[in-house]
């Protein structure tokens, strides 16, 4: 695994708030990299920290093993694609492209050819001689692609680039941007939000919560595996039962959950007696059907029907777990359990995440 | 019906107000126009037209012209670099206090002009700055009474600025330098003119505070026309003169208005709905 960019204890503190808290993480080559997290968790301080538009208070920044923490942000060699895409408003399109190339002292044909090829890369040729106010957001998103490419930097940063365009246009941008980013090989940092936009642009995804790395891995790890409470919550729905260890054997570790005693694939640190939390997502609940020991009885308060699936929320001695059934038929719809029916909620061991509480 | 009739009555009041602003703000300058291009005061037409009095300004005031404009020039051209620099600074939070400055600046302007001036005599006749009878006197003055319409104008437009646009540019290999001439400057460009319009003739016109502090023998065109319209001798009371110097000053800075205009008037209207 080769380590392109490389983020070592990274702190930074706006007065007394602590923005960054010892983040550390690495990039390969050619990866796209996702830091996902709640709005002010410091995503964007941590991207802008690799940009130089802020300056870390301590830690390392270094691609390809140089450190570049101190170098001013027209030493580093990135592309930068705001969240407002900020696009010079005075230039057109073409002239906001080929700014970058001017300032590396191209000029002529050259200059013009690289430019012409940025502009076909993100599909703007014909409207280079418009204003940034004469285009559409999704067309100022694109220029603001092709100007940052255009320079061919070491690594691209993007800072929610989607956040301000409507649904339908957010997910065509998506697509384009994993394409644009394959066909160049980019290493690309990007910060978002939106779990659904990081699970399907990236190789692998940085979780960050409070200034701290929460867990870092590909979709199926943060999904399948989250590390703790906050990135099983966070990454999709999860029911969180509190329970307590029983006995921590060498094969599984026994917990009681909700009067019931279930047994779950080991988790190493837990000891006898410890408050913990099983998180189970709610598309492996099961209904009705009881598999082995891992079983717990409810009744359902409330159904609501969502098209691909029918969510259940069940209540089981005053905790709540939701189900989510799929694979429904019409006719099937009947014979499910209905609203007030007494119910036997079971899950597989291996689809729990056992978590410290 | 009544929609119409309402618009009639908007439209009465609309020629109104036309009529008055003509008649209040022309018809001092269609006198003063008439002035200086007739023979005698009082008898406008009798007397019959005339360019002498036009003529004669250049003998008469063209050292208190030049020095004026001089002075004017000075004043705008470090009215508009002190407010760029610390309205960027403010904008970028170098400068720390931006309240602070916004009071600093902005407080000549609840001073009358006159005690103003007493204040800088004071202050400036004894060591260590003994700048009493100097043009530097002058010109801190001026600077001092047009540094408020300057940087208020400045800072505004600055403050509408998108900084992100200076961090593109220089993730793109700009300096900051560069970003800024290259991306802010363009953008800013109608503003900064409104600035150093509002400082050339806030100095150019200004009379009580010059009165206070220019050197002796330092003629301004303001004092002068004064001096023209009030003097005690009669020989130097000469009220056509002074319309006409006056009319010269005029046209001056409707015609550098004019240019200012013609100048950014592309991005004068491009930039105000960016």
């Amino acid at each position: 695994m080769e380590r392109y960019l490389e983020v070592r204890g990274l702190w930074k503190s706006f007065g007394p708030v602590l923005a960054l808290h010892d983040v550390s993480f690495a990039v390969e080559r050619n990866e796209f990299f996702t830091l996902l997290g709640p709005s002010g968790c410091g995503k964007t301080t941590l991207l802008r920290c690799v940009a130089g538009f802020e300056q870390a208070d301590a830690g390392e920044i270094a691609v390809e093993g140089h450190d570049m923490r101190f170098d001013p942000p027209e030493k580093r060699d990135v592309g930068f694609v705001f969240q407002r895409y900020a696009l010079f408003p005075t230039m057109t399109a073409y002239r906001n492209v080929a700014f970058g190339l001017e300032m590396r002292g191209l000029h002529g044909a050259e200059l013009d050819r690289r430019v012409q090829e940025a502009l076909d890369l993100v599909r703007l040729r014909g409207l280079e001689h418009r204003r940034p106010r004469e285009l559409s957001g999704g067309q100022q998103q694109r220029v603001a692609v092709a100007r940052a490419l255009v320079i061919r930097p070491r690594l691209l940063l993007m800072d929610e680039p989607l956040s301000n365009l409507d649904a339908k246009l957010r997910q065509e941008m998506r697509t384009e941007i994993r394409r644009i980013q394959k066909e160049t090989g980019i290493t690309t940092l990007y910060v978002t939000h939106d779990q659904e936009e990081a699970f399907s642009l990236s190789d692998r995804i940085l979780v960050m919560d409070a200034g701290r790395v929460q867990q870092i891995g590909t979709h199926a790890e943060l999904y399948f595996q989250p590390a703790n409470g906050f990135v099983a919550d966070f990454i999709g729905q999860a029911n969180r039962l509190p329970g307590e260890v029983v006995a921590a054997q060498v094969e599984e570790t026994t917990v009681r959950v909700l009067g019931e005693t279930l047994r779950l694939p080991r988790r190493p640190g837990l000891a006898p007696g410890q408050r913990v939390f099983v998180s189970v997502r709610p598309e492996h609940v099961r209904l009705a059907v009881c598999p082995g020991d891992s079983c717990l009885k409810g009744r359902v308060r409330q159904r609501q029907f969502l098209g691909p699936f029918l969510r259940y929320f069940v209540d089981i001695g005053g905790a709540e777990v939701v189900a989510d059934i799929s694979g429904i038929t019409l006719d099937g719809l009947a014979s499910l359990p209905q609203e007030g029916d007494n119910v036997t909620v079971g899950f597989s061991p291996h689809d729990c995440t056992l978590l410290e509480a | 019906m009544s929609g119409g009739g309402r618009r009639g009555w908007l439209r009465l009041a609309d020629v109104m107000v036309a009529t008055l602003l003509g008649f209040f703000v022309f018809a001092p300058l269609a006198v003063l126009v008439l002035l200086s291009l007739t023979e005698e005061w009082g008898r406008a037409f009798r007397g019959g037209l005339t360019l002498r009095w036009l003529l004669e300004v250049p003998n008469a005031f063209g050292a208190a012209i030049a020095h004026s404009v001089l002075i004017a020039g000075v004043t705008m051209a470090a009215t508009l670099l002190m407010s760029a620099m610390v309205a960027y600074g403010v904008l970028t939070r170098r400068v720390h206090g931006p309240i602070l400055v916004d009071t600093l600046v902005m407080t000549p302007l609840t001073i009358p002009y006159i005690v103003l001036g007493l204040a800088l005599i004071l202050a400036f006749k004894a060591p260590p700055f003994r700048l009493h009878g100097t043009v530097w006197l002058l010109l801190i003055g001026h600077l001092m009474i047009a540094m408020p319409l300057g940087y208020r104008t400045t800072q505004a437009v600055m403050e509408a600025t998108d900084l992100s646009l200076v961090e593109a540019a220089r993730s793109l290999g700009a300096s900051e330098w560069t970003a800024v001439r290259r991306v802010i400057l363009p953008l800013i460009a109608p503003g900064l003119v409104a600035a150093s319009l509002l400082a050339f003739v806030t100095s150019l016109q200004n009379y009580s505070l010059s009165f206070m502090i220019a050197p002796e023998r330092y003629k301004l065109a303001p004092l002068e026309i004064f001096t023209y319209v009030f003097a005690e001798t009669g020989a130097y009371s000469n009220y056509n003169l002074a319309a006409a110097v006056s009319l010269c000053m005029m046209l001056v800075l409707l015609s550098a208005l004019g240019v200012v205009r013609w100048l950014t008037g592309q991005s004068w209207h491009e930039n105000i709905n960016v």
